[in-house]
């Protein structure tokens, strides 16, 4: 296990690269720009979508049999693409808080760390939580559509709470702040779906 | 015990089924998978570890049975068709990384054999040629003390002198009687010089599976006109091959006439005359 994690990591940071240099883009104008909790909000979703491509990238080359040949079970490859990415959320909110504190300092945003992680957690989670079941039961290939549907989907959240972007004081927080543990509840399950889809799976 | 036992081992598919399969690799021993592209010997390499699922039969593993399997892949050392290491990676992570996943892993063992493959430690897996990988691959497989070992076309890829230097490797790992391996390849030279044991495999059907030298003991080639051919007796011929110099038949040994003109017949030859006379059924 400890050894899948550390490929995941490592295969993570080596090949989304472009990714966060993006996101870094994305965290200045988070800082500096006018629509900061947009852009901050946006490095979620594209955090999101990396365990989506680790599994694209692992299938190209044949991960998924040569693991099934190593004493791991299907259920630790699973999980550590599930902590893996967990691990990658949570850096990545660690950031987009400081970015939102320096914003706070430098330019005066107002300060809505509680209503901005309302809605960065469940919007980070989405797209792994909806894409890994099925891409672990059917394979990268057969999964992109699955892709396109899981984005426009976040899209369309991104859209529906798009007065969000300007102002995070507009938000209802009492609803929002159960997203957190509504996503992490659902995250959980696409977790424990994934184990029992990817058993399934022939290789 | 007994490395592997498959008894019955089926498995259909739309166009192809494979078995079933009885086959049994003894402890200590090597077991050389022969069969033409597309005859399964990938696929029975994924139906033993469980890639794949069965429709009939059974798999014993180290004298485990299909439910024990997890339980025992610490003792099994792989080798796959197609190679999966992480192309990004170089031989330092690779490493790493197994050493997190291998009990036994021994950090020792696996950089001799980079050593000794000349395989560069800094340069990922993407910059190296097909050979190479499936060196790391090989040495990846080799360096955790496997009790059995399970091999698909370790030697494709590979050139005339890795293919020596594999083969010697492998010849060094079954000096223990503990050892055993399933290598499967069509290049036969390397499983005649290997083996024990010898199985061919055409079309999802075991057309045979024996010690080799008792094969070669057994059968041997016959070289002769068709009316010769006809005239011997029935349950002696194995395969014919029609050449433009005559028939070249593979017959048993104890089925010819006394004083027949026989000679000694090499694997690759038998495979290929014994899969000829399944065409002719």
């Amino acid at each position: 296990m400890k050894g899948l994690i550390y490929k995941d990591v490592l295969l993570c940071f080596k090949n989304m690269r472009a990714l966060f240099l993006l996101n870094i883009v994305y965290l200045v104008c988070g800082v500096f720009g006018e629509a900061a909790q947009f852009f901050l909000l946006f490095t979620c979703v594209m955090i999101g979508v990396q365990p989506m491509s680790l599994q694209s990238l692992d299938e190209s080359y044949g991960w998924p049999r040569f693991a099934a040949a190593l004493p791991v079970t299907r259920a630790q490859v699973v999980s550590a693409r599930y902590l893996v990415s967990i691990f990658y959320m949570v850096l990545n909110w660690g950031v987009c808080v400081l970015a939102l504190l320096i914003g706070h300092s430098i330019n005066g945003l107002p300060l809505q760390i509680g209503a901005f992680l309302s809605l960065a957690v469940p919007l980070s989670m989405s797209v792994p939580m909806l894409s890994l079941p099925i891409l672990f039961r059917f394979g990268a290939q057969r999964g992109r559509l699955i892709y396109i549907v899981c984005i426009s989907l976040v899209c369309g959240v991104m859209g529906a709470v798009g007065g969000v972007a300007g102002n995070l004081s507009n938000v209802p927080h009492i609803g929002l702040y159960w997203a957190p543990l509504i996503g992490a509840a659902l995250y959980a399950l696409s977790w424990q779906l994934s184990i029992w889809l990817y058993k399934r799976r022939e290789l | 015990m007994n490395a592997l036992e498959i008894r019955g081992l089926t498995r259909k598919f739309k166009d192809f089924t494979l078995g079933p399969l009885d086959l049994t690799l003894p402890g200590g021993c090597v077991l050389g998978l022969i069969g033409e592209n597309g005859a399964g010997k990938t696929t029975l390499l994924r139906l033993i570890l469980q890639m794949l699922k069965k429709d009939g039969g059974s798999v014993r593993v180290l004298g485990r049975d299909e439910k024990e399997l997890d339980g025992i892949r610490e003792d099994l050392g792989v080798v796959p068709d197609a190679t999966g290491l992480p192309l990004s990676f170089n031989a330092l992570e690779m490493d790493r990384m197994l050493a997190g996943i291998h009990k036994a892993w021994d950090e020792e063992k696996f950089f001799s054999l980079i050593k000794a493959f000349d395989l560069p430690e800094k340069k990922p897996f993407k910059d190296y040629s097909r050979g190479m990988r499936q060196k790391m691959c090989i040495a990846a497989a080799l360096s955790h003390d496997p009790k059995l070992l399970l091999l698909d076309e370790p030697t494709g890829g590979l050139d005339p002198l890795a293919r020596d230097q594999v083969m010697e490797m492998l010849e060094d790992y079954t000096r223990s009687e503990e050892r055993s391996v399933l290598i499967s390849s069509h290049i036969v030279s390397d499983l005649e010089r290997l083996c024990d044991y010898v199985a061919f495999l055409h079309k999802g059907r075991l057309l045979l599976v024996e010690e080799k030298d008792r094969l070669q003991e057994e059968l041997a080639l016959f070289l002769g006109t068709a009316e010769e051919l006809d005239a011997l007796p029935k349950g002696a011929v194995q395969g014919v091959k029609h050449t433009p110099y005559g028939e070249r038949a593979l017959v048993r040994r104890d089925r010819m006439p006394e004083g027949a003109a026989l000679s000694s017949v090499g694997v690759e030859e038998m495979f290929l005359l014994l899969t000829k006379e399944g065409e002719k059924r």
